[in-house]
């Protein structure tokens, strides 16, 4: 019950057309102003560069064998310089490996988070303007999948199509497109109402242009911030299947595998399982604070 | 008697009003909602077990997967055979379907009992696991987030930040095996497997329990903080405290009763996560549950214990699901009409 009708009367007029003017420019300043985003942000640009610069920064291949140096500790710890993080008990390097691994599994999260965007949102897009038949039958489905937990879902796939990098993107693609559907459907239903759409549509513009030109933009901040949680998940789900044995077979390079494999050396070689556990953790880590700046600095400003 | 209209449209006579009591009313509202629930839930198990066909011949003909890389053609058609999956798609779907919702899956190809006995078996195994978890995460998360959010203090909020943080961005098994490094093999204070579950001791049960635990530690630590945190600025947190109600009075009677509602929610919302979770963490401290049973399956691939351990955990989930909307109804009385 404020004595003022519109917030942004309360403002010099001057301030407000300066921040409508450029809204872009705001949010962006928003964001690098979180120090844990922009620090994870660059953490996050450091391994993608290191995964692309593989084949040319790394000081071995990621299956060279070393046979003088099998499960060498790394340099501080009484190693050599040659093998900065150690060795695994054939003497492959675990920075090389490292740094090989970082290319599959990019690669994985970033394809399959974006299938998966671009398959919610069509759906979502769908159930919302269709409500009823279509609408009711992605709703269905959006329940029935989220009855199945991740790790389950993908089992079962695995089960019937073996753990190829294909089976592997298909499983990681169809399991994340539900928060997707849901959170574009419910955006949709709520644009379909508003006065400019409406008018769009009094106006004889034809459903395609609606979408593209009121529908798309308005949710797309919304799907960014859902698209870099999902690559977070999506790194998670991959390195738990590469866990259980499940997921890039060797002798590729994969860090969950190499988690897996150094897990039985923990209690003399800790390097082994540490680092792709640290790997791990950091760019999952990294994702999710950059999600959770994107949703803060987002969803006020254009809610 | 002079005929005056009055103001009151169509007012019900004192002797009509008394002939519908309340409970009736009140019984036909409950049937109806009833029979919506139970319809949602045949109508989700029933898309559940579709999905689940769906996945398990989508890579066409499963026996070729079943029966192995190295198989030749004969055995091949002897499994196609054996499972029935030379019969027409639509013929297989409907015994699918009929055979399913009865629980029978088939015999474990490795074990050569029902599946679903196998599954049924290992399930309590899990549920105790998750059930201890979630009464850790319970009494741990709700206290922190109660403090969080009574108190102003920013370096409490800041350590309760990063709590949240390591519970939802460190991999469930990154996390048990630290533990288990520090806990087990550096001080050697607890046993690093618990290969007969509760019975193996309170020490070597601690830490498979401890690892699931974080992160519903950390959603339920989120919600109660802001839950609390809005709900004490409320105007009738401030009616309560000038009638002179004490201050735990007002905070776990008023200002905590919305918080149970989203509290609710978020462990109906987080469930599957947290069964996925489950799976990870009986794979790594050896917990004889579903998980590693559904893994082994997985590699050998006992084709009908897998489909019976995935739809059992789909079971659950939606059990679980319908339970915590039921508990969301009753909780907050402004949605009880619907």
């Amino acid at each position: 019950m404020s004595v003022i009708s519109d917030p942004l009367d309360a403002l010099p007029p001057a301030a407000v057309a300066a921040g409508l003017a450029e809204p872009q420019r705001g949010v962006v300043r928003a964001f690098f102003r979180r120090k844990a985003a922009v620090t994870a942000l660059v953490v996050l640009a450091i391994i993608v560069l290191a995964a692309i610069l593989a084949p040319v920064l790394a000081p071995d291949g990621p299956t060279t064998q070393d046979f003088g140096a099998q499960l060498a500790p790394p340099a501080w710890d009484g190693g050599t310089w040659s093998h900065v993080l150690g060795t695994d008990e054939l003497g492959r390097d675990t920075l090389s490996r490292l740094m090989y691994g970082a290319r599959d599994v990019l690669a994985l999260s970033f394809l399959a988070a974006t299938i998966t965007a671009v398959i919610g949102t069509l759906l979502g897009v769908l159930a919302g303007m269709i409500e009823r038949g279509v609408g009711w039958v992605v709703n269905w489905l959006c329940d029935s999948q989220l009855a199945f937990p991740f790790v389950v879902l993908a089992l079962v796939v695995i089960t019937v199509q073996g753990d190829s990098f294909g089976t592997l993107l298909f499983v990681l693609s169809i399991f994340g497109w539900v928060q997707y559907a849901r959170v574009v459907r419910a955006e949709v239903l709520r644009l379909k109402r508003t006065d400019y759409v409406l008018a769009a549509r009094g106006s004889g513009s034809s459903t395609a242009t609606i979408i593209r030109q009121h529908i798309l933009p308005n949710v797309s901040s919304q799907v960014l911030v859902l698209w870099t949680f999902s690559i977070a998940q999506v790194l998670l789900l991959e390195s738990s299947l590469s866990f259980l044995g499940l997921g890039i077979q060797p002798p590729t390079a994969d860090w969950g595998q190499m988690f897996a494999s150094g897990r039985a050396y923990l209690l003399e070689d800790w390097w082994y399982c540490f680092f792709p556990g640290l790997a791990i953790t950091i760019t999952i880590l990294c994702a999710y604070l950059i999600g959770r700046a994107l949703r803060d600095v987002l969803n006020p400003r254009l809610r | 008697m002079t005929s005056v209209q009055v103001t009151a449209p169509a007012a019900v006579p004192a002797r009509a009003r008394a002939a519908a009591p309340h409970w009736q009313s009140v019984a036909v509202s409950v049937a109806r909602q009833a029979g919506r629930v139970v319809g949602r839930l045949i109508l989700v198990l029933f898309g559940v077990l579709t999905l689940l066909f769906v996945l398990l011949h989508s890579a066409g003909n499963p026996a070729a997967a079943i029966a192995g890389q190295n198989a030749s053609p004969a055995r091949v058609a002897q499994v196609s055979a054996q499972y029935g999956f030379n019969r027409p798609l639509i013929d297989q779907y409907g015994t699918f379907l009929w055979q399913s919702v009865r629980f029978n899956f088939g015999q474990s190809y490795q074990e050569h009992i029902p599946a679903t006995h196998v599954v049924l078996n290992l399930l309590p195994v899990t549920l105790e696991l998750i059930a201890l978890a979630y009464v850790l995460a319970l009494l741990v998360g709700i206290p922190l987030g109660l403090i969080e959010g009574l108190t102003r203090s920013r370096a409490y909020g800041g350590l309760m930040a990063v709590v949240v943080l390591i519970g939802q961005a460190i991999p469930v098994f990154a996390s048990g095996t630290i533990l288990v490094y520090f806990l087990s093999v550096q001080l050697g204070w607890l046993p690093s497997l618990a290969s007969n579950g509760l019975d193996s001791g309170v020490a070597a049960v601690i830490m498979p329990i401890a690892v699931l635990a974080l992160y519903p530690i950390s959603r339920i630590l989120e919600v109660t903080r802001s839950g609390v945190r809005e709900s004490m600025q409320e105007d009738y947190i401030r009616t309560a405290q000038s009638k002179g109600a004490g201050p735990w009075r007002v905070v776990s009677r008023h200002a905590f009763r919305p918080v149970l509602t989203a509290l609710v929610t978020v462990i109906g919302v987080d469930f599957a996560q947290m069964l996925s979770g489950g799976v990870l963490v009986e794979v790594i401290f050896a917990w004889p549950g579903l998980g590693p049973e559904l893994v082994n399956a997985v590699s050998v691939r006992d084709y009908p214990v897998v489909a019976s351990a995935t739809y059992c955990f789909a079971v659950i989930v939606v059990l679980t699901n319908l339970t915590t909307d039921l508990l969301y109804r009753w909780l907050d009385p402004r949605l009880r009409g619907r």
